[in-house]
């Protein structure tokens, strides 16, 4: 159940990652930039589909698993005076 | 100086004076030439090569030939996967006469001082050479001395005078003769003092490693299959390390959304560099390998490092003893920890690093850029407005410097040509006051922080390509968006950009 609801937030999250690529890339320098936007924006939607469901299982995990040996917290927190 | 003052006009630069002929000199010069410029570069050694020019025995680069190389002059094919100092050294030569600049390097020059000239047009630059002193006017001036000089950092550690054996800086290091058949310790934790470890294990008759502070190792291959590049310098690593001082859309969701995804994968990290290195081999007092700070913080501490792969294999066998702790003072037959034991040595080696060297900038000018405990802090790393003309060229600390000096050279030179322009002071001093105050919230305190960068070369590189109006992403081919994501940034990804004919290259078919 974690693997279909994964690629289905998968999915809409690369919908949403292939939009976001198409407005911020279609104006780079070089040529055909925006046909190069829609082609990396497809490959986003493709790669989120695909890993969606692993990365949605993580994120669970992730989060069980911080809950209870987050002694070492992650990023910027630990450095904080 | 105040309120929203015109930046200084960059595009009547006509001469440079570069002080320093290592990486980031030569790189400076190169550019700066072909955008002409007409440039003079001042080395105080005989040779060109900076840091390169002599080194301890055995030293060399710590990451693989294809980081450590000019975008647009790819080092020799017959080069080992890790070049040598000397093989390096000749590289930089060979640089220097491929691309002309050999004429413009006075060698043997020590710049004394730099100050602005008394009408604020341009600098004034004073040498001390063999034949007296001089002094010398350029449009602008590139301090290219990096962030170490030659000069030995040597802790002061009480008791030296009553220690009968040798002391030696890792610089002094340069034959087996020193360690040969004597009981040696090593203080320090970085690249040199492994190395050190390793030299005293094969000759001499003891090797001792004094260690303060642990930090995690990186292999030169994770797993002992991939090389590390694969697992550190893609886009995806770059956006889950602590974030960039901009973060774009994607990135902001990654660290709020995906906080648990992020924390769980530097501890998978973890502990496969604690498998893969054994770190919880046990030394001392019941202590591990493992060190306090979490990985993805110690990568950004003053030293990261890449040791040879027998390093942690002699620590676990015993060749190489470790200790954790700092030394207290020397006794006459070798030293006494903090923690009040005692390491029998008649030669103790520093591998404490090097010192930076910016004593030819006055105190005035020093205070004009901010120069505080961990050091100048710099828009984009290399121009200050209250110092209009004097350009830091080499002053970041990241996993590919001359990938990062080529592109702060790239930069500069098209801010002559008048590609880009420099904000306004105000502007400036914002975006400076943001980088300081988001370095000191995470990074590790070091003399250094204001240069460090390590992983985040990525989204520096992104910056200096967009103020120059160059694509940020520079993965071709067919599968260019999946490369743009796991595959890792290298010079040779930017070496259009590196060409003199950059401009033509980059915008070809528009």
């Amino acid at each position: 159940m974690f693997y279909t609801l994964g690629t289905l937030l998968g999915l809409v999250t690369g919908i949403v990652h292939a939009v976001h690529i198409i407005a911020t890339q279609s104006s780079l320098p070089g040529p055909n930039a925006s046909g190069q936007a829609f082609y990396r924006a497809a490959w986003a939607i493709v790669l989120w589909t695909l890993f969606g469901g692993y990365l949605f299982s993580m994120w669970v995990i992730g989060l069980l698993f911080r809950a209870v040996f987050a002694d070492r917290g992650n990023s910027a927190d630990l450095a904080k005076p | 100086m105040s309120g929203e003052a015109s930046p200084v006009d960059y595009t009547n630069v006509k001469t440079a004076g570069i002080i320093g002929a290592g990486v980031a000199g030569l790189a400076a010069a190169k550019t700066l030439q072909a955008a002409g410029v007409a440039c003079t570069v001042f080395e105080r050694n005989d040779a060109i090569g900076g840091v390169w020019t002599d080194g301890y025995l055995e030293y060399g680069v710590q990451v693989p030939k294809e980081l450590y190389e000019f975008p647009d002059f790819p080092l020799p094919e017959d080069t080992p996967q890790f070049t040598p100092g000397p093989m390096l050294q000749q590289y930089l030569e060979d640089y220097a006469d491929h691309f002309g600049i050999r004429d413009c390097i006075r060698l043997g020059v020590t710049v004394t001082n730099v100050e602005q000239a008394p009408d604020g047009q341009g600098w004034l630059v004073s040498t001390s050479l063999p034949g007296g002193e001089a002094q010398q006017h350029f449009d602008m001036v590139v301090v290219g001395v990096g962030l170490y000089s030659n000069i030995p950092h040597m802790p002061e550690i009480p008791g030296q005078a009553e220690f009968s054996g040798q002391v030696h800086h890792i610089s002094g290091l340069k034959s087996p003769d020193v360690l040969a058949g004597r009981k040696v310790a090593v203080v320090g934790f970085g690249k040199s003092a492994t190395d050190a470890a390793l030299l005293a294990r094969k000759h001499g008759k003891a090797s001792n490693i004094i260690v303060r502070t642990l930090h995690w190792p990186v292999p030169r291959n994770l797993a002992g299959l991939i090389p590390f590049k694969w697992g550190l310098l893609n886009r995806l690593t770059v956006t889950v390390i602590p974030p960039y001082k901009t973060m774009t859309a994607l990135e902001r969701q990654v660290h709020f959304i995906g906080k648990p995804l992020v924390w769980l994968f530097w501890r998978v990290v973890e502990l496969l560099l604690i498998v893969q290195c054994q770190l919880w081999t046990r030394f001392g007092a019941r202590q591990s390998l493992i060190p306090d700070e979490p990985v993805e913080i110690g990568a950004f501490s003053e030293a990261t490092m890449v040791p040879r792969p027998e390093f942690y294999k002699s620590v676990r066998s015993g060749e190489i003893n470790l200790h954790r702790g700092r030394i207290e003072r020397f006794v006459p037959d070798g030293v006494e920890l903090d923690n009040g034991s005692r390491i029998e040595a008649d030669t103790v080696v520093l591998a404490t690093g090097w010192r930076s060297d910016y004593g030819f900038l006055s105190d005035e000018l020093q205070d004009r850029l901010g120069l505080e405990d961990d050091g100048f802090y710099l828009y984009r790393q290399m121009v200050h407005p209250d110092a209009p003309g004097l350009v830091f060229i080499g002053y970041a600390s990241t996993v590919a410097n001359i990938l990062a000096y080529n592109m702060q050279s790239r930069w500069l030179a098209e801010l002559i040509t008048g590609r880009h322009h420099l904000p306004g002071r105000d502007a400036q001093m914002a975006e400076i006051a943001n980088l300081r105050e988001w370095k000191r919230r995470w990074i590790p305190f070091s003399h250094a922080r204001a240069a460090r960068l390590i992983v985040h070369l990525q989204h520096y590189l992104d910056e200096l390509m967009g103020d120059i109006g160059a694509n940020p992403l520079r993965k071709t081919g067919i599968f260019a968006p999946l490369a743009e994501v796991f595959a890792p940034y290298e010079p040779r990804d930017y070496r259009d950009i590196a060409a003199d004919d950059w401009v033509k290259r980059e915008f070809a078919g528009e």
